[in-house]
């Protein structure tokens, strides 16, 4: 738990990771904003399942920083040499800051969740979609996650540019995944697509249906594989 | 700009006159004037964040000062026509980019002044580089990272050497070398102006010692002017910063 | 000056690195997409961070102190480092634009349309230099990137309306940000 709240204490003084706090609030409300006047049973979701660069960016971030050698004098020492001398057990590290990333997320996507669901009712009154838990669940989920893969990509990669990227990229309006549902169905499997499911009804023309279940599960196969895969490498490497 | 006195054919001489820094509210130079000369060996002395770095980084046109001057030569940095062979300077770091060899650092840099890529062997000879000149800069041990700052400095053959901190990170043959290579500098007419806060290490290399505290010059003179009636430069150093950190 | 600017953007494996993903990726999504619709609005990502990193890479290892101690002249350093960044990606800005249309040409024999590559390669090369000016902005690869990948990508989709057309907010957007750019650069501490 010391390990935690010492990654806690890391985020909480990373200037970026505010950054990321106030995009995550920010961007779905923004989307929101511009939307207004169109109603539809997804009107709030999908503005939230667009807006998720906030957790992209903590994901990253939190992972980075270890090992940025940018800025004044930074000098070649990396963060990362004096976590580990702090908390020698590679797994227990990692594990303490991904409870750190999940900790931020969470919070932030209620937060977000919240506040673009309330813009919708205002702008839409009662033509706005009628509140339901379980999407509401399914977008902290989603958001929880897609933090968290963001995580573990940068621990298999040690450098945040390359993730960021990919991940903003797509979750532009068109995304790549969606792009590739069109080559093959088993894009519709990829952990984006899959996830959407927990709260959005309909993707583009529909190809494949995943329940709200099972896109709950295959999101979470993707973010439990990811996570194994890192730790397994990151145990492994010269830090 | 301020210089008044004639400035020598050879070249290399450092004017600073005035320098005031303020960074958020706190004034880090407070009017920090002092002269290095050629075939001179020029000491800049304190303790850390007394304000040597910042005066040697508004020395090189890095930080801009809010009042005063700092010339090379009667010229502020930025005016020089050929700053590569005129002043050649090792900061903290090697101020190369991690993922490119040494090589390729200095063959960049001798490229901005024109200079032939076979000085690029010779000053890695001279360092001892040579047969890490292939590896990339983020495998450099910190010793090699200083050795390759100063055959960047060493490109142009400058008539003035700048250094901050030169011993830092050094082994004792890397020091004894360092010494001995600033002596022969500036034995054949050159200007060299070291900062360190290690007094003993600088004794036996430096002519002039310029002694700097929380942003004001407090003495300034010869190598035994300054140390006066002090046991040595160390002594001198203590009773003169009130041994205020190091 | 233009020669040492180039020396350092040939010897960063991120150079090159990038570049080749981003011409792979292009090529990649034009077969998966394969009916005319261009990848190239993907491929921006690509020539954005190549932009940042020409000129974040600067603040590695503190490589900047060396490079404005060697180019003192900081105007014409950057105006030298824009030059150099011109230089390398107007090529492979080319490459990516023809990618597309020729693998179209020799899959379903749709004729190549060169004004429209010589647009995209325009657009892609004033693009990579927008994102170095903001590069010199901020200092920063991840907030560089993080900043012009959320405009491109997540902000204007939602923005098109309000905005005038691509190509015409890139060719005013990029001497100011350039000049922006400089000023900083010029007037700041290193």
């Amino acid at each position: 738990m010391r390990a935690v709240r010492a990654e806690l204490a890391k985020l909480g003084t990373l200037p970026s990771v505010w950054l990321a706090a106030a995009l995550a609030l920010v961007v779905p409300t923004g989307i929101a904003l511009l939307n207004r006047g169109v109603p539809g049973p997804d009107r709030g979701y999908q503005e939230l399942a667009f807006g998720v660069m906030g957790v992209i960016v903590l994901g990253v971030v939190a992972v980075s920083s270890e090992y940025l050698t940018e800025g004044a004098d930074a000098g070649g020492g990396r963060q990362l040499t004096t976590s580990l001398t702090a908390v020698p057990s590679r797994v227990r590290f990692l594990a303490a800051k991904a409870g750190a990333v999940v900790l931020v997320a969470v919070p932030l996507a209620f937060a977000a969740t919240a506040a673009t669901m309330a813009i919708v009712h205002v702008t839409l009154a009662e033509r706005a979609a009628a509140l339901d838990a379980g999407r509401l669940a399914g977008v902290v989920c989603y958001w929880t996650y897609t933090a968290l893969l963001a995580f573990a990509i940068t621990v298999l990669l040690r450098h945040g540019v390359v993730p960021l990227t990919v991940l903003l990229v797509n979750t532009s309006v068109v995304s790549v995944t969606f792009l590739l549902t069109k080559f093959t169905p088993l894009a519709y499997y990829f952990p984006d697509m899959a996830g959407m499911r927990m709260f959005v009804g309909r993707i583009g023309d529909d190809g494949v249906v995943i329940p709200p279940l099972l896109g709950l599960l295959v999101m979470s196969a993707w973010v439990a594989g990811l996570l194994v895969l890192a730790a397994a490498v990151f145990t492994r490497r010269d830090a | 700009m301020c210089s008044s006195r004639p400035v020598a054919s050879l070249g290399g001489v450092i004017t600073i006159d005035g320098l005031v820094k303020r960074r958020g509210g706190k004034e880090i130079l407070a009017g920090v004037g002092f002269e290095a000369r050629p075939g001179r060996v020029t000491g800049f002395l304190g303790p850390n964040g007394a304000g040597k770095s910042s005066t040697l980084r508004i020395l090189l046109g890095l930080d801009r000062a809010h009042s005063g001057t700092a010339l090379v030569d009667g010229v502020p940095y930025g005016r020089l026509a050929d700053p590569v062979r005129t002043v050649g300077a090792v900061l903290d770091g090697s101020g190369a980019h991690r993922s490119r060899t040494g090589r390729a650092h200095l063959r960049w840099v001798a490229r901005s002044a024109g200079l032939p890529p076979s000085r690029i062997d010779e000053v890695l000879a001279l360092v001892g580089l040579t047969d890490a000149a292939g590896r990339r800069v983020g495998r450099y041990s910190l010793g090699m990272g200083r050795r390759l700052a100063l055959a960047t400095a060493l490109l142009g053959d400058p008539s003035v050497l700048i250094l901050d901190e030169p011993l830092n990170g050094l082994d004792p043959e890397g020091i004894r070398f360092v010494r001995t290579f600033l002596r022969e500098r500036a034995r054949s007419g050159r200007t060299v102006l070291l900062s360190s806060h290690l007094m003993g290490e600088l004794a036996e290399t430096v002519d002039d010692v310029v002694v700097i505290d929380h942003g004001r010059i407090v003495a300034r003179g010869t190598l035994a002017e300054v140390t006066g009636t002090h046991r040595n430069l160390e002594d001198a150093f203590f009773a003169l910063t009130s041994g205020s950190g190091r | 000056m233009i020669r040492a600017e180039l020396s350092k953007l040939a010897s960063l494996p991120a150079t090159w690195t990038t570049l080749a993903w981003t011409l792979a990726a292009n090529v990649l999504l034009t077969f998966v997409i394969a009916v005319g619709d261009t990848p190239v609005a993907y491929s921006r990502a690509g020539f954005i961070v190549f932009g940042v990193l020409a000129t974040c890479s600067e603040y590695t290892g503190g490589q900047i102190r060396t490079t404005l101690t060697v180019m003192p002249r900081r105007v014409r350093q950057l105006a030298a480092k824009h030059a150099a960044l011109a230089v390398v990606t107007l090529p492979a800005a080319l490459a990516v634009a023809l990618s597309g249309p020729s693998i179209t040409l020799a899959v379903l024999g749709t004729p190549v349309d060169f004004w429209q590559v010589a647009e995209v390669t325009a657009y892609l090369t004033l693009l990579t230099l927008v994102s170095a000016a903001v590069g010199v902005l901020l200092r920063h690869t991840l907030a560089g990137v993080g900043l012009l990948l959320g405009c491109l990508f997540v902000a204007a989709p939602f923005l098109h309306e309000y905005l005038p057309d691509d190509m015409v907010t890139l060719v005013v957007s990029t001497p100011v940000l350039l000049i922006v750019a400089a000023v900083f650069h010029r007037r700041r501490d290193a």
